[in-house]
């Protein structure tokens, strides 16, 4: 018990640390932290030494955790073991983005007749940089939208303005292929491609440019399967195990 | 105004008028005053409810996108989920908490449509036009219900000496039960963004206060198993619920700039 004690305090601190950093950002946001891109500049780029000391600092607390219980056959504990080898696993999964991910915001004009797969990374871009001055990313395979489709709310029908739904065709044009594949894409449907996600983020109706974002996870399979894990298990040492009102822990 | 919305102010500022009515007859010790109690308690949430399916049946759409919309389905949650801890935990003594939880978050809607004018109809993003959307914002309204009234109860136990172990052992159960709520929702909040925006977690403002919203309550959780840390669990959970109203109203109000700010 005195393991799970000095584990709980080392969490404490962390967490301290982390509210300290949500406060600063919070009432400073875009202005604190790296380059001014707030909490996401020191733990969302993929090269933050920051985001890979916190994750190991949590994943290995979950690991000692392990060893502060005793084995035993109930839900509860069961739900023990599902629920922290589950935020391993997730927190592997985000490692494994670290060491071999990538991900690149890019745009294309929608156009059915042109494919690329050379683009501008639009994320290296500084304030007064032209996107010939950007980092390039190349793809083994052609890219290109068309059969762009924008819905917008009728005022007077639907009392509201806005856009209501947009969709494409996203084309894809392997090495060896002379015809483009045409596949359905929309927000909240991402294609993949060549291990590669790619989603529609965004889409101007005046210059007619898609906004688009590409990554490459391979971690993904493992931060779902931790996902689903820790879920399960809160779930068995949560709401399974049933208490009478008043008892205790 | 436009037609539609003085009736829903008016049937919001009644339903709230009952539910203080509730939590206020709910200190009665008759069997008299109890039923009297659940019958304007039922009155007040069949109200609620009448605005929620309104909001519903207007836009289309399950009505989680505004705060006036989130407030109002939150108010609508309570009583719900006070028939399941009664049936779970016989947490029937809790009532007159879940009663005044639900007239302040009503109370909240209230003074937000008066004051700035209530919008019925609010516009569906693309972006939320996902099977994520309703679990992931039901399983947070869920966790905010109880947590709230876990918050209640830790507070009351203050000053109520004589009933502190029910009190502490009601709040217990009741973040037991919202903590896999709570999980779920930020989960499936993190499998959706990965769907739309191509990553698990952005370290965006809310984001960031829901996990901190939710480290807290872990360490509760954590802390109450320890016989020597017991002592600080309350801090945590009375830090969880700053965590859970900074969460739900701070983007909002501050306007921060955040992907989640479809509502401001």
């Amino acid at each position: 018990m005195k393991v799970y004690k000095w584990i709980n305090l080392v969490m404490t601190a962390l967490v301290a640390i982390m509210l300290g950093f949500v406060l600063v950002d919070s009432f400073f946001y875009k202005e604190a932290f790296a380059g001014g891109r707030g909490m996401d500049g020191i733990f969302g780029a993929s090269n933050s030494v920051w985001l890979v000391l916190l994750l190991s600092a949590f994943t290995l607390i979950q690991i000692i955790c392990f060893f502060t219980v005793k084995p035993k056959l109930s839900v509860y504990r069961i739900g023990f073991y599902v629920l922290h080898i589950g935020l391993v696993l997730f927190l592997a999964g985000s490692f494994f983005y670290y060491i071999g991910g990538d991900k690149a915001t890019l745009q294309m004009p929608v156009d059915p007749r042109g494919s690329y797969n050379q683009f501008p990374r639009i994320e290296t871009l500084v304030e007064g940089q032209s996107l010939r001055e950007a980092e390039t990313i190349t793809f083994d395979f052609d890219l290109g939208v068309s059969e762009m489709q924008v819905i917008h709310y009728d005022q007077e029908k639907d009392g509201t303005t806005g856009v209501k739904w947009y969709d494409a065709k996203l084309m894809v044009t392997g090495r060896t292929e002379s015809q483009p594949a045409y596949l359905d894409w929309a927000v909240n449907k991402p294609c993949r491609v060549g291990g590669w996600k790619i989603y529609l983020m965004g889409y101007s109706e005046e210059t007619q440019w898609v906004t688009l974002q590409v990554k490459k996870d391979p971690g993904e399979l493992l931060s779902l399967a931790g996902i689903w894990m820790l879920l399960g298990g809160g779930v068995m040492m949560c709401l399974i195990k049933k208490r009478k009102a008043g008892d205790e822990a | 105004m436009i037609n539609g919305q003085l009736p829903v102010i008016i049937t919001v500022f009644v339903s709230a008028a009952l539910y203080y009515a509730a939590f206020g007859l709910h200190f009665l010790k008759s069997k008299t005053g109890t039923l009297l109690a659940r019958v304007v308690w039922g009155a007040a949430f069949a109200a609620n409810t009448g605005v929620v399916v309104c909001n519903w049946l207007v836009n289309g759409y399950v009505p989680f996108v505004s705060m006036y919309q989130v407030l109002t389905f939150l108010a609508f949650c309570f009583l719900p989920i006070f028939l399941y801890i009664s049936f779970m935990y016989k947490g029937g003594w809790m009532a007159r908490y879940f009663c005044i939880a639900s007239a302040i978050c009503m109370t909240g809607v209230g003074v937000m449509s008066a004051k700035s004018g209530l919008e019925l109809i609010w516009h569906f993003p693309p972006a939320l036009q996902s099977v994520w959307f309703v679990p992931h914002i039901l399983c947070y309204m869920i966790s905010y219900s109880l947590c709230t009234v876990a918050f209640i109860l830790t507070v009351i136990s203050f000053f109520d000496r004589n009933n502190i172990q029910r009190l502490d052992g009601g709040a217990y159960n009741l973040v037991c039960t919202a903590f896999p709520f709570m999980s779920c929702g930020m989960f499936f909040g993190a499998i959706w963004a990965n769907a739309v925006w191509g990553n698990f977690w952005s370290w965006d403002v809310k984001e960031n206060w829901s996990l901190i919203t939710w480290l807290f309550f872990m360490l509760y959780l954590h802390f109450r198993r320890h016989q020597s840390l017991r002592k600080w669990s309350k801090l945590f959970l009375a830090l969880g619920f700053v965590g859970v109203v900074f969460t739900m109203l701070f983007v909002n109000v501050i306007g921060s700039g955040s992907q989640h700010a479809y509502s401001s």
